[in-house]
């Protein structure tokens, strides 16, 4: 059993002045009420939104966090591991008021006696049974979140525009050898490690198993994003990205539209190439995407047992947390703005990686609330401030959604 | 996915092709010898199960052949062909390793 850690469990001073650190690089104990993470590396940027959110509310949590592919973290919290890299955290603005969560985030140093520091919260972007087909140990349990797209790209100097399953199925499952012009050069196809989400989501929709994937695998997603941009033949490059992480690069990269096994033309995860509305996500016309999942320590009643925790989830999940934010924010707003699309924005779901999709009515649908916050089309929908402005309906999120 | 489902898909590509083959205009397949790419318009509705790949710049469907997008989508197939308003790419990819039958072979 993990101890809840609050502020003022700092290293003695005798230990402070025996290691010295980095002038920046404060002991991760030191931090302000930290709360460990453990996320894919595609969940960065929500990890630095909403860490600094937190940071800054009137009852603060520091966010401590690593990056390592899902399965790795899965592994992690179901193995009761502790993070033994240097993590991140997120600075408030008290602490350091010229930060943003564009810029990279700071390291605090680990524990001098080398235990390392105990995971509160691991995340997967992809689906549990993806990396292992294990019950949880006794104790963890996890919850589905948001859900995140990925995407085929190719550097913006390529003509292409879009991938066939078919096509992705010979040039990532036989490489040169698929003769798939003009990704023939397995030097080119820039993939990922097999316990990554990214690269089990992509393949699992070209029907290869991530670990017979050709190509040449880059460990984070920045680095295969840096290799992209610097191909030597962009035409015969193509890459797997995350979509937040491709939203973030599309002055350098381009998505491929996709077409699924029986589709019958390719789509990209937006309405168009150019929109960001998650649209072909969100209704089942572009089919590589799976959930989030956040794993953690709960009760016998399945609930996380560390309130922090259970907020920071909450906050996620887009449910009313306590204590609310102070000052106020709408965690929502913070999912969505990193290109993921929340439960209730969704209209197909799907039980496993590169299942069928099938039809999905979330209980409280924010779709009008979503195409606000993405700048789509909201001239069908009615603003209100209660539900009484929706005509037996419901207000959510400031607009009648259908309930 | 398995091989005969696969092969179903293929066969329901197939089918689409078909369909856009029959349509006439800037129909998938275009590219010569190398693989085609053209955009189309949006897979539009029509009524019910429709023949069209929709209005405007759309190609593809038409002339009685397979529908090409799903009004009411309600099983995988239908969700991922609905009828939509998106941007949509028709490829027409050379693929020298299809097995005569249209089917994937298995990996290597």
């Amino acid at each position: 059993m993990r101890f809840r850690r609050l502020m003022g469990s700092a290293a003695p001073a005798c230990c402070a002045a025996l290691f010295a650190v980095p002038a920046e690089a404060a002991p991760c104990t030191d931090l302000d009420n930290f709360v460990v993470l453990q996320v894919g590396d595609t969940q960065e940027p929500l990890a630095k939104q909403l860490g600094r959110k937190l940071a800054d509310d009137a009852e603060p949590i520091t966010l401590v966090y690593v990056t390592s592919g899902s399965c790795t973290n899965i592994e992690a919290i179901y193995t009761d591991l502790s993070v033994t890299t240097t993590p991140k955290f997120v600075p408030s603005s008290n602490d350091d008021p010229s930060w943003d969560p564009s810029m990279p985030s700071p390291e605090c140093e680990l524990p001098v006696d080398g235990s390392g520091l105990p995971i509160d919260l691991a995340n997967s972007a992809t689906f549990v049974s993806s990396c292992t087909t294990d019950d949880p140990p006794a104790g963890i349990g996890f919850v589905s979140g948001p859900v995140q797209g990925y995407l085929f790209v190719v550097p913006e100097a390529s003509s292409q525009t879009a991938l066939t399953a078919e096509e992705g199925y010979f040039a990532f499952g036989f490489g040169e050898a698929g003769q798939v012009t003009p990704w023939v050069n397995e030097e080119l196809l820039f993939i990922r490690p097999p316990t990554k989400s990214t690269i089990l989501t992509t393949m699992a929709a070209l029907d290869v198993p991530a670990a017979k994937a050709k190509g040449v695998p880059y460990d984070k997603s920045g680095e295969l994003v840096a290799a992209m941009q610097a191909s030597p033949d962009p035409e015969a490059s193509i890459g797997i990205l995350g979509v937040e992480i491709y939203d973030r690069n599309r002055d350098t990269l381009n998505a491929l539209a996709f077409q699924a096994f029986g589709q019958n033309h390719a789509y990209y995860p937006d309405s168009t190439f150019s929109a960001t509305d998650k649209q072909n996500v969100r209704d089942g016309h572009y089919v590589p995407w799976a959930p989030t999942v956040f794993l953690g320590e709960v009760d016998e009643a399945g609930s996380f047992v560390d309130d922090r925790v259970a907020r920071i989830v909450g906050m996620i999940l887009g449910e009313d947390v306590q204590p609310p934010p102070d000052p106020p924010f709408d965690p929502l707003a913070l999912v969505i703005g990193v290109g993921l699309i929340p439960d209730c924005a969704m209209k197909v779901t799907r039980k496993f990686e590169g299942g069928d999709l099938s039809l999905y009515d979330p209980a409280t649908p924010c779709d009008c609330y979503f195409l606000s916050e993405v700048g789509g089309d909201v001239d069908a929908c009615v603003a209100c401030e209660g539900d009484e402005d929706c005509d037996g309906g419901a207000c959510h999120h400031g607009f009648c959604e259908a309930y | 996915m398995t091989s005969s489902i696969r092969f179903l898909s293929f066969l329901a590509l197939l089918a689409s092709m078909a369909s856009m083959a029959g349509c006439g205009g800037d129909s998938a397949g275009s590219g010569g010898a190398g693989s085609g790419t053209d955009a189309v318009g949006p897979a539009g509705p029509g009524a019910g199960p429709t023949t069209t790949a929709g209005p405007g710049t759309g190609s593809g469907g038409g002339g009685g052949g397979a529908q090409d997008c799903f009004e009411n989508p309600q099983t995988h197939l239908e969700i991922i062909n609905a009828c939509t308003d998106a941007e949509a790419i028709d490829k027409d990819p050379v693929l020298p390793l299809l097995n005569p039958d249209g089917s994937l072979p298995p990996l290597p």
